[in-house]
């Protein structure tokens, strides 16, 4: 068929495929009454399975959980109180931290820092009845989450990425397992998940804690100053990949000792930017 | 009836009448059946999560686009690295005709329509194909009604050549 098509202008009224152009017209006509990927039964049939009766039972439940988990924490927190401070230092060194990491990979520094505080804390006041208190808080919030882990539950979310499955199981104290096209990965390499475990977060409603967010932040911080300290001592390359391990004793970057006065200048940072001195014992690795 | 059987009976009842356009939006800029149908009923299943927040029934089209809009770019984007389209040619006489567009499918013309920059797709794909009024796309994506009248004739001049230029990739690449 010859013919010369005359689009519409602007200004005219315009009516859904009827553009002018009888061929382009066909094959939105086509579309338009192909048969549907999924039918209204079928829709209808999906709907009633979590209809909105379901969750308003399940919110329900949730309230029902959150108010056992609050009495729990306060019956924890009475009996807490009342332990001796050895107690706590125990339960405040087994709380696992979650193993996400934004930018780089910030494998012990921080928890070893927290840690430490909490520990020269404990040690220089233990008499301190108000130090044993804040410390008990911190105990009875690690009973806590411990509990909740369980209670709240652990969703699993699918999500396809380059024609290959990823599963990714979290909570809202961060990320459980990712498995990806079957292989689980080591918790080392999730920062090469954020965007899916961004997805994941946003597709099982699940929202990360604020205390995490906060910890996260501050981690993206810190890797951020200390790459940024690198850059400016030309020790590093804009774009280069990194492997860098800082502790009071030595400095190794991509297999390379630092300086004594870049490792100094590296920990003048890590103090400026936490605000806090570094531990003796710390050690902070950060890679990408 | 409990509370939860009304809303449910509620989300059913505006949801019905809009079933087929939001498949029809989805399905044409996916194509592949199996995730149609998960985009869908994620986009329903969250409709569903958040109903209690619609006030007002009329804002329940927006409501459910707007998620499956999002649903879709983010598919889209992940699986998509598309090159938009030259402004330029929206100056140039559209040329049909040898009638070319006669040899073409609907899987060229979904796969024409994801050539198209997500400013003249998605006004395209709802008022063409998804029974979307000008007032209502005007609504959903908040440009005025004369900003969307002229992105749909935009729209209309650059998948007739983008159409076009698929076909004669096509054809020459029959002839080699």
């Amino acid at each position: 068929m010859n013919e010369t098509p005359k689009m519409q202008v602007e200004g005219e009224e315009l009516e859904p495929r009827k553009t002018g152009n009888v061929q382009l017209d066909r094959l939105l006509n086509e579309a338009a009454t192909m048969p549907l990927a999924i039918s209204s039964e079928e829709m209808l049939h999906l709907i009633p399975k979590s209809n909105p009766g379901t969750l308003n039972r399940i919110s329900n439940f949730k309230w029902i959980i959150t108010g056992a988990i609050l009495l729990t924490g306060i019956v924890l927190y009475t009996l807490l109180s009342k332990r001796n401070i050895h107690t706590v230092k125990e339960n405040i060194t087994s709380n696992n931290p979650v193993a996400v990491a934004p930018v780089g990979k910030i494998e012990a520094g921080t928890e070893a820092e927290e840690k430490n505080s909490t520990e020269s804390n404990i040690d220089n006041k233990s008499s301190n009845l108000s130090v044993q208190k804040k410390e008990s808080i911190n105990a009875k919030e690690v009973a806590l989450n411990k509990n909740s882990i369980y209670l709240e539950g652990t969703k699993t979310v699918l999500l396809t990425h380059e024609n290959k499955i990823v599963s990714i199981e979290l909570n809202q104290f961060g990320v459980k397992k990712i498995i990806d096209d079957g292989v689980l990965v080591s918790a080392n390499n999730y920062s090469n998940y954020n965007e899916d475990i961004e997805q994941a977060s946003k597709r099982s409603g699940i929202k990360l804690k604020l205390e995490e967010k906060k910890r996260l932040s501050k981690k993206e911080e810190l890797a951020d100053a200390i790459i940024q300290g690198l850059y400016k001592e030309n020790l590093l390359v804009e774009g280069q990949s990194y492997d860098l391990t800082i502790s009071n004793d030595e400095a190794i970057l991509n297999g390379k000792v630092l300086s004594s006065e870049s490792r100094k200048k590296m920990l003048d940072i890590i103090e400026q930017t936490t605000g806090k001195i570094f531990p003796s014992d710390g050690k902070i690795h950060i890679r990408h | 009836m409990n509370q939860g059987d009304e809303r449910h009976r509620k989300f059913l009842a505006l949801y019905s009448p809009l079933h087929e356009r939001l498949v029809r939006f989805v399905q044409v800029l996916i194509w592949d059946k199996e995730e149609v149908r998960d985009i869908v009923s994620d986009t329903v299943l969250a409709a569903m999560e958040q109903f209690n927040k619609v006030k007002h029934q009329d804002a329940f089209l927006y409501y459910l686009f707007t998620i499956a809009r999002r649903k879709v770019n983010v598919y889209i984007t992940r699986k998509q690295r598309f090159v938009p389209l030259d402004v330029h040619i929206l100056d140039e006489p559209i040329d049909n005709s040898n009638g070319v567009l006669e040899q073409l499918n609907s899987k060229e013309l979904h796969s024409a329509i994801l050539q198209l920059p997500e400013l003249y797709r998605e006004p395209l794909v709802l008022f063409e194909l998804s029974g979307f009024s000008i007032k209502e796309i005007s609504g959903l994506l908040t440009i005025s009604e004369n900003g969307i009248k002229s992105r749909l004739v935009r729209a209309r001049i650059m998948l007739s050549k983008q159409l076009e230029g698929e076909l004669h990739e096509r054809n020459a690449k029959n002839a080699s």
